[in-house]
């Protein structure tokens, strides 16, 4: 490019705290060009484009757009300047027709509105985008792509020289996303724009990026034109470092002996068919890897009961077809939450937030249960002092905790199930502390490694990080649309394939 | 993508009916009332039914702009009545007979009451279910001290306090000639100004609505002042149509005036709150209390069939829109 970039970032730095979302990134991008970002999640992507956006501050580092330094405050100024995005999530106002949406914020009309000037000028951009959706009905009666699509159209009202697109292919069915792709091309070549495209998914990038750039942990590992590259050179640009967590012991197993937990083929969620063949064994530590939205906790909700769906899978030999969490808690199957603020009862104290799983069963009186005080005490001191729960005293509220106490918490009380034989635990580390995750992975591993092998349960383990899943597990299966694409078993972990299936949704050339 | 062809989603009967659910009941209910006593439907009897339906139809346009910017208020009725009690108080004494005097302070006050009520929600963050609840009950109290803890009235009022009992014409009563002036320039506000579209999408999706440069905040504090305003202006039409303030004035139009706000979602365009909804909900509410009264059945029977009615409608929506309502979200 031998024109002056239309935008650059020189050192972008944006700190949450002590953790530094996006760290010195140098980035620039210019007139009919298509850039695309690729990370993994929580690689910084979307912070980036929210720094762009003026959404979030910026902490270190100079801006500049058209050869100006600047520094935007909010997303008005951006727009006005002429950046434009797409959102991941639908920002559409939903009993509002795609005029009425295109125009929202900047309708045109001095005293009143003009309905007939909005739609002439929607109009115009639709036209000008070769598209065909209609423009007077209420964007509800749209299909996700076409409101994906309005939603690029809101963004060429303002006439933007940036245009940036997260993740836009997300909600975009098989059939879309080719066409998605051609109209993006299309856009560049004929238009004064830059695009910014983030996506996850690499085929898609090299389909239509004129240059890449990795985004691994905030920080900038690889930015290149796309010839120069090949999937592989990004795959491992976007390997992190691997934090030091130190290695778990990993008891070795003859899977194969060993009885079958949970046996599932395929279920129906969604709207589609997913197929999902896995099992756990006693046991066993079996991780779900796959990026946002690959369906990984969607896959665990339907088998848990939280999510509607159409099943048959097997549970200790049981056919299971409809199921609600109740009984499944009640058949030996608990899943703890992605947010933990969903498995606790924030105001609460510790002893009712052990006690309130298990008032059914001893803690309280039959008829309406009067809470025995005295053996809820006991119980919840006993879960506490079995998991090492740093507090101090048991009666003080839960949020008063640390997120990986509290995480001790959940777990620890999901384990005291009587007959529990498969915990699934989804991202239950995320937020925290190092020292905190390492005891959490012992904690899964003493699970399934206990010396009396008739105490021994399986776990099911959802994270997005691929070290962590590499430490404990002795399965990995990745997930991507919805479906698991392959197994590894422990003897063939490996970083590089397991991420490269994730980002490619293919199995790996055995 | 040009040759694409798009799918609208089916619209079944059972969405069609539903639409024009709101003009058949009342119409349904209001042939029942006929004929039962004939006399209901005569002309005198229709136009005291507009005037009467005025005042709750006046609070549910205010409501309604409320909580199409997605609040809920519990303080409207108290509003209404203390307002009522202001525009009397001040027209009370033999020295203040100016009646545009007392309609500025009137709107004035409202106004600061919705500021008030706007910076404790907007500003400082209590939710405005608690705020407005907390706030009724000082309100209450206030209306009490300006009535003296009972039913303000003044022979001192001046003819001009009691404008809305007068019929232009003979036939038109002022006070439904007000409420529909209010309830069209409303209906203008909302279909043909930004100020308006900009008003419905805070409450529709405030995220879509702050990213593309709508000034989400500011709108809200507008929503409670214009509201605020009109609960106001309800309690001076009250005060002056029933030519008294009674302290329970504007709570007992509270429930109905909320009613005539959800009902109006069901309208024509389901799931979005209107005023031509909020106009015919309001009328079929006085519609039911005044033909149950006039057929000589017990009260209760009122508050049973505007129940059951608000009941239906609500269901229907919750059945046909998935996501719900501005400020009564299914899904949080």
């Amino acid at each position: 490019m031998e024109n002056q970039a239309i935008l650059r970032f020189d050192g972008a730095t944006k700190r949450f705290g002590n953790f530094v979302a996006v760290d010195h990134v140098n980035f620039e991008v210019h007139n009919k060009e298509i850039v695309s970002i690729i990370g993994e999640n929580g690689a910084g992507k979307s912070t980036f484009c929210k720094m762009l956006t003026g959404v979030y501050s910026i902490d270190d580092g100079d801006m500049y757009f058209e050869g100006k330094k600047v520094n935007y405050k909010n997303t008005t100024e951006s727009m006005k300047a002429g950046i434009s995005m797409v959102y991941q999530e639908r920002n559409l106002v939903g009993m509002l027709t795609g005029a009425q949406n295109i125009v929202l914020g900047h309708e045109p009309g001095k005293r009143f509105l003009s309905e007939k000037q909005a739609y002439e000028e929607a109009l115009a951009i639709r036209d000008k985008l070769h598209l065909s959706i209609p423009l007077d009905v209420p964007v509800d009666e749209l299909g996700a792509g076409e409101q994906q699509l309005i939603e690029i159209m809101r963004a060429f009202y303002n006439h933007p020289k940036v245009l940036i697109l997260d993740e836009p292919t997300a909600s975009l069915g098989e059939g879309e996303v080719e066409p998605f792709l051609r109209f993006v091309k299309e856009v560049r070549d004929t238009m004064d724009i830059a695009i910014i495209f983030i996506s996850h998914k690499i085929e898609e990038l090299f389909a239509i990026s004129d240059r890449i750039a990795v985004l691994t942990d905030g920080k900038n590992t690889l930015t290149d034109r796309v010839e120069n590259l090949t999937q592989i050179q990004v795959i491992m640009a976007m390997l992190r470092t691997g934090k030091s967590y130190g290695r778990v012991a990993v008891e070795e197993k003859e899977f194969d002996k060993l009885p079958v937990i949970l046996d599932v083929q395929k279920a129906v969620y969604d709207g589609k068919e997913h197929d999902l063949r896995f099992q756990v064994r006693k046991g066993e530590v079996v991780g779900f890897y796959g990026l946002v939205g690959s369906g990984r906790t969607e896959c665990a909700e339907a088998l848990f009961g939280l999510k509607k769906s159409e099943k048959s899978y097997q549970f200790n030999g049981e056919t299971i077809t409809k199921c609600s969490t109740r009984e499944m808690i009640g058949r030996g199957m608990i899943m703890t939450p992605e947010m933990r603020s969903n498995g606790m009862f924030k105001a609460l104290s510790l002893t009712d937030n052990i006690c309130n799983l298990f008032l059914k069963k001893g803690l309280a009186g039959a008829g309406i249960g009067v809470v025995n005080r005295k053996k809820c005490s006991a119980f919840a001191d006993k879960i506490l002092a079995e998991n090492d729960v740093k507090y101090n005293s048991a009666g003080q509220a839960i949020s008063s905790l640390s997120g990986g106490n509290i995480q001790k918490i959940i777990i620890g009380r999901s384990i005291a199930i009587e007959n529990i034989s498969l915990l699934i635990l989804d991202e239950p580390t995320n937020g925290i502390d190092v020292g905190a995750k390492f005891e959490i992975y012992q904690k899964v591993r003493q699970l399934t490694d206990v010396e009396d092998e008739e105490k021994r349960i399986g776990v099911l383990f959802i994270s997005s990080e691929i070290d962590e899943l590499l430490n404990v597990c002795d399965k990995i299966y990745v997930f991507a649309d919805g479906n698991i694409i392959q197994g590894f078993d422990r003897v063939d972990f490996d970083k590089q394939s397991i991420l490269s299936v994730a980002v490619r949704g293919k199995r790996t050339n055995e | 993508m040009s040759k694409k062809t798009y799918i609208r989603k089916k619209q079944g009967v059972k969405e069609q009916v539903s639409r024009v659910f709101l003009l058949i009941a009342l119409i349904v209910i209001a042939g029942i009332f006929g004929v039962i006593s004939p006399r209901f439907l005569m002309l005198n009897n229709i136009m005291s039914l507009l005037a009467t339906s005025s005042i709750i139809g006046v609070l549910a346009l205010g409501n309604m702009i409320l909580m199409s910017a997605g609040e809920m208020s519990f303080s409207i009725g108290a509003q209404c009545t203390v307002i009522g009690a202001v525009f009397g108080r001040f027209l009370a004494s033999e020295t203040s007979n100016n009646v545009v005097l007392g309609v500025i302070l009137g709107i004035a006050a409202s106004a600061a009451l919705g500021l008030f009520l706007a910076f404790f929600t907007v500003k400082i963050g209590v939710p405005t279910f608690v705020c407005t609840l907390a706030v009724a009950t000082v309100i209450d109290g206030f209306t009490q001290l300006l009535n003296d803890g009972t039913t303000l009235y003044s022979k001192f009022w001046p003819a001009g306090f009691r404008l809305m009992q007068v019929k232009a014409g003979g036939l038109v009563p002022m006070a439904a000639i007000l409420f529909f002036a209010l309830a069209i320039i409303t209906h203008m506000v909302y279909e043909r100004t930004r100020f308006g579209r900009h008003l419905y999408a805070i409450g529709s999706n405030p995220t879509a609505a702050n990213n593309t440069g709508i000034p989400v905040m500011k709108m809200r504090v507008w929503a409670f002042v214009i509201s605020s305003v009109f609960f106001g202006m309800a309690g001076m039409l009250a005060a002056s149509y029933n030519n008294s303030v009674s302290l329970t004035m504007g709570s007992e139009l509270m429930l109905p005036a909320i009613a005539a706000t959800m009902l109006s979602a069901t309208f024509l365009q389901i799931g979005k709150y209107n005023v031509p909804g909020t106009v015919l909900a309001a009328i079929l509410m006085i519609v039911i209390q005044n033909g149950v009264i006039s057929a000589g059945y017990p009260t209760y029977v009122k508050d049973i069939v505007q129940g059951i009615l608000l009941t239906v409608a609500v269901a229907a929506i919750a059945i046909i829109k998935e996501d719900g309502l501005p400020s009564v979200k299914l899904d949080s």
